[in-house]
């Protein structure tokens, strides 16, 4: 599940149209969303509350074996109206699951960003602000975020604390993203570690389809977006101090919206340094289950792993009625902030009303290792409360099979 | 003095090397690893090689038979080597990312993908040299100490001889990991290996059960204790005044620490045999060597000056009659040991030890050696010397009392002295081999900080342990009640002061207790004050030092020319030391001077060692 904080972030890339699917860093996010999610371990709470559109506050408070917490505050100079309580937010929004990618959109015009008034130019970037101090641990953590332009972003983030080298650490990242390709280049002080990562969309340009597709948008018929998306990355970084790097190279093929058949996700990524592969599969079967499955081997110790896991949504089992209602509810409501693909896939009904649609009431996800070690979580609602409870358990071990076990209460108004 | 370094038998047993790797590889894995170790660190192959380390003796501070305590300097360029087998991670931006908080982490999508490879690490050409401290004791096992980083350079083979990044980097935390190890956790090894090694005395040492038949060495050291404490017990039984309970309460602990039952039996019909007059004195073996080594060190701080001022015994005096109490008592007791030189040693001499000033160490340390060549010279004495050894003895207790007081004269402090002061000093000894005890055993971790205090204690504190296990031995000489009772009076006679009167209460009453202590004590030394009185003029005036002593003994009246200027030149040294001292001690209160004697008498153990031979 979410931090409210990460949600937050979340709705203010979608309220400043950034897309963070369109990165290297996430080219596997849907595996690693269905297969390393964390379960929770002890009791943990969180209180949050975005107390105005542009400011919000959480607090946490964690019980394992010692109580321990965390307060943080976030700033957002642009009104985050598409936040929602834990009431009211959309399961799919809350949990990290299978990644539905968009299609490419073209970035804005820079100067549609300019607001002028009376001869001088008065509009701001966005930026965000956000800290968080551990209490016991005594932890700082900081992030500034800032559009710089609808091309590019900065992101710095900073952890302080006494006992890592040298006090903490600073990465600065920038980011820029052209909708066909994104670039990435970092910069961490730990170890002086400079980094770059670059993801290539093949195919459909939006910026060149761009007198096109506005003619063509409602049509939907354009032979270009039926089909997936083929994208490949690399990543190179360096450390300066030890003197050392590293590299890796990555392929993902998704399906878009625009794909009648089942939603799938390949991706394979190749460490050609340390010769280690990884490919990973995911494809959603119905309307609530997504199975995944990911190999890792590598070809200079022969060590491989095989992990499998699957998300299994579970729905109210609603009346016809209902689901129509709230299914007509949602369509006049315009799908507010998260469903931009509504606008521009009008034939794909069924998948978008489904999104749009909230009868979700809980999500079950499960793993398993070589090792047989399962990873179970259930995350859903009760009432106000977002929950999420989770295991894991280690079937090697028969007399003490349970390893952790814990639940995570959010709150969020 | 030589000594035999046998390398190649250590290697020969066939279990040593299983055991060693053992250790090894715990010892490797206790701490926490770097994160590029990814496996436990397994020692599979140690070979200590056919070339010894070359040692150079620095010092030896105690030498015994089942005690050893020096300092080396090694030297060491010899084929031992050793292989070491583990997994680690190969990818330098994983084992990075994995120290590293996630929240400003890069997060890499497949750059830091592990990669884990078995590496086998061999190291050779080992180049040490450094300082080792050596303590051995039969009972507590090796204690080896580096007191500096004795790592120089050694050669670190691995899979990754062909990267030079890694070999590097292999290079530099090996180094770091060997030269933790050679500084904490080798003594730790070689202590509990040593400990298995005599695994019996390790038994029981760790379990503090009472062993029936312990080895006899053991016993003769556990003697001394309890001894002590038994001594002690009665004096807290029959004294009404009673004494401190702090070292009876160190006896107590001691006692169950290391004695054995069969020893406890000896020692208490050793004690009754004192006590009811029996001529059964049960023998324990290897007494006899101890109280020699004993008599040895003893002799190191004594030359007393022969100038010897009444200063203080008139203060001690006036403590008596004031008080005559047992610390008023022994304290005059003391005083008397210190200007006669005669009998009075065995209350003076621990005093010697306890009171011993960190100034005054050093210079032991430095006589220790030398007094154990002439000691053993001397081992072939007659019975006649061996009494004027334990005057010797005597006599350097007595220099140490002279600093306190001086000019007291023997004659009354003989007949008191036995009875009070006797059980007080063992019972000091006693707490003085516990400290022992725990010096050992906390010497590795100790030794690197405070290397000079160690070191200087060190040898203190063996001496004064082997002090008391001599007296132990030793008092089983039978001197029965009128003994001590008789030698006492002539001394008085031979040498009566200004002050005999007043101290003759004092003595009347202690002598007429019937503390078997004493008696034992008091039998041997009684019985040598006749030859010795004539002596007792001689040494007041003459500085004696032990070694110097045992050949005054002999030819008393012809002492070499180097050997005057010596004792002259030690004369001086004591003068100038005394003096310091006076200055120091005016300051100080009556009431804490009284206490500091007390217990410095209550530390002084038995002359009388060579009688019992």
């Amino acid at each position: 599940m979410l931090g409210f904080m990460d949600y937050v972030q979340k709705c203010f890339y979608r309220a400043s149209k950034w897309d963070e699917d369109n990165s290297y860093a996430n080219l596997n996010a849907t595996a690693r969303a269905l297969l390393d999610f964390p379960t929770p371990k002890g009791l943990k709470m969180n209180l949050s509350s975005l107390s105005s559109p542009n400011f919000a506050t959480s607090y946490s408070m964690a019980s394992l074996g010692v109580v321990d917490g965390s307060v943080s505050y976030l700033y957002s100079s642009r009104p985050l109206d598409n936040a929602l309580n834990s009431g009211d937010v959309q399961l799919k929004d809350a949990v990290s699951g299978y990644r539905d990618l968009r299609e490419i959109m073209k970035p804005d015009d820079p100067r549609d960003w300019e607001i002028w008034k009376g001869g001088v130019r008065v509009d701001r970037r966005d930026t965000l602000l956000y800290g968080r101090m551990y209490l016991p641990a005594s932890t700082l953590e900081a992030l500034y975020l800032r559009r710089l332009a609808p091309t590019r972003q900065l992101k710095i983030s900073a952890v302080s604390n006494s006992r890592l080298p040298n006090g903490g650490t600073i990465l600065a990242l920038l980011q820029q993203d052209n909708g066909k390709w994104s670039t990435e280049y970092l910069y961490s002080t730990d170890v002086a570690l400079i980094g770059m990562r670059g993801l290539y969309n093949f195919g459909f340009d939006p910026r060149k389809a761009l007198p096109r597709s506005t003619t063509a948008t409602t049509t939907a018929l354009d032979p270009r977006k039926i089909a997936g998306r083929f994208s490949a990355g690399a990543e190179v970084y360096y450390g300066i101090l030890n003197k050392s790097g590293g590299m890796s190279t990555g392929f993902r093929y998704t399906t878009l919206p625009s794909n009648v058949g089942s939603p799938l996700t390949v991706t394979l990524t190749v460490n050609p340094l340390m010769g280690h592969f990884q490919a990973s599969y995911a494809v959603k079967a119905g309307e609530g289950a997504v199975f995944c499955s990911r190999y890792d081997f590598n070809i200079y110790s022969y060590e491989s792993d095989l992990v499998l896991g699957c998300e299994l949504w579970r729905r109210k089992q609603g009346d016809d009625t209902a689901a129509a209602a709230d299914a007509s509810a949602a369509a006049a409501s315009g799908m507010s902030a998260g469903n931009i693909d509504q606008t521009w896939q009008p034939e794909t009904t069924s998948f978008s009303r489904e999104g749009a649609r909230d009868d979700v009431t809980g999500v079950l996800k499960a793993r398993i290792t070589q090792n047989y070690n399962i990873g179970l979580l259930w995350e859903g609602r009760y009432k106000q409360l977002l929950f999420s409870l989770g295991s894991n358990i280690d079937l090697k071990r028969r007399e003490q099979p349970f390893r952790t076990v814990g639940i995570e209460i959010q709150y969020n108004s | 003095m030589a000594f035999n370094f046998n390398w190649s038998p250590l290697t020969a047993d066939p279990e040593f090397y299983s055991r060693a790797r053992d250790l090894l590889t715990a010892a490797l894995n206790k701490s926490p690893k770097p994160p590029i170790i990814v496996a436990d660190i397994l020692v599979t192959e140690l070979n200590l090689g056919t070339t010894p380390p070359d040692l150079e003796i620095l010092e030896i501070g105690d030498l015994a038979d089942d005690r050893f305590r020096g300092i080396f300097k090694m030297e060491y360029s010899g084929d031992a080597f050793l292989t070491l087998q583990t997994k680690v991670q190969a990818n330098p931006l994983n084992t990075h990312l994995s120290t590293a908080p996630s929240f400003t982490s890069p997060q890499p999508l497949a750059a830091s993908s592990p990669l884990t490879i078995p590496l086998q690490i061999t190291l050779s050409d080992f180049r040490l040299s450094g300082f080792v401290i050596l303590v051995f004791s039969k009972a507590k096992g090796i204690t080896l100490v580096f007191r500096n980083d004795p790592l120089e350079s050694l050669v670190v083979s691995s899979t990754f001889d062909s990267i030079p990044f890694i070999k590097d980097y292999l290079q530099k935390e090996i180094e770091k990991q060997l030269r933790n190890l050679f500084q904490e956790e080798l003594p730790a090894i070689i202590h509990r290996l040593s400990l298995r090694w005599w695994g019996q005395d390790y038994d029981s040492a760790s379990s503090n059960t009472l062993r029936p038949q312990p080895m006899p060495q053991s016993s003769t050291f556990n003697s001394g204790p309890s001894l002590s404490n038994k001594s002690s017990l009665e004096n807290l039984n029959e004294q009404p005044e009673g004494r401190p309970h702090d070292s009876f309460s160190f006896n107590n602990d001691l006692e169950s620490d290391t004695l054995s039952s069969k020893s406890l039996l000896r020692l208490a019909t050793l004690t009754d045999s004192q006590r009811t007059l029996s001529l059964f004195t049960p023998s324990i073996r290897d007494a006899i060597y101890r109280a020699w080594a004993v008599a040895g060190d003893r002799s190191d701080p004594t030359s007393t000056p022969s100038s010897t001022n009444g200063t203080h015994s008139s203060t001690t005096y006036s403590l008596d009659s004031t008080a005559p109490a047992r610390p008023g008592l022994v304290a005059m007791a003391s005083s008397l040991s210190v200007s006669s030189s005669s009998g009075l040693g065995p209350n003076g001499r621990p005093v010697t030890r306890s009171s011993a000033l960190g100034k005054k160490k050093k210079t032991r340390v430095v006589n220790l050696r030398r007094k154990k060549d002439t000691t053993q010279s001397s081992d072939a004495d007659t019975s006649s010397v061996t009494g004027s050894e334990s005057i010797t003895s005597s006599m350097e207790v007595g220099y140490e009392e002279k600093e306190h007081h001086h000019g007291s004269e023997a004659s009354e402090a003989s007949s008191s002295i036995p009875e009070i002061s006797i059980p007080p000093p063992l019972a000091a000894d006693a707490r003085r081999s516990g400290e022992y005890v725990d010096v050992s055993v906390s010497s590795p971790l100790r030794s690197p900080t405070g290397r000079e205090p160690f070191l200087a204690n060190r040898p203190h504190h063996h001496a004064a342990s082997d002090a008391k296990i001599p007296a132990a031995p030793a008092t089983p000489s039978p001197p029965p009640l009128p003994a001590q009772t008789q030698p006492q009076q002539p001394q008085h006679i031979s040498f009566p002061t200004e002050k005999d009167g007043s101290l003759f209460p004092a003595s009347d009453e202690y002598s007429g207790e019937p503390s078997a202590p004493i008696s034992l004590f008091s039998g041997p030394y009684s019985q040598l004050s006749p030859q010795l009185s004539p002596m007792q003029h001689g040494g007041s005036s003459v500085p004696m030092e032990n070694p110097f002593v045992d050949s005054r003994g002999r030819t008393a009246s012809s002492g070499g020319i180097a050997e005057k200027a010596w004792m002259m030149k030690m004369a001086g040294e004591m003068a100038r030391r005394w003096a310091e001292e006076r200055v120091r001690r005016e300051k100080a209160e009556e009431l804490l001077e009284e206490r500091d004697r007390r217990r410095r008498n209550g530390s002084s153990p038995p002359p009388a060692y060579k009688l019992q031979e």
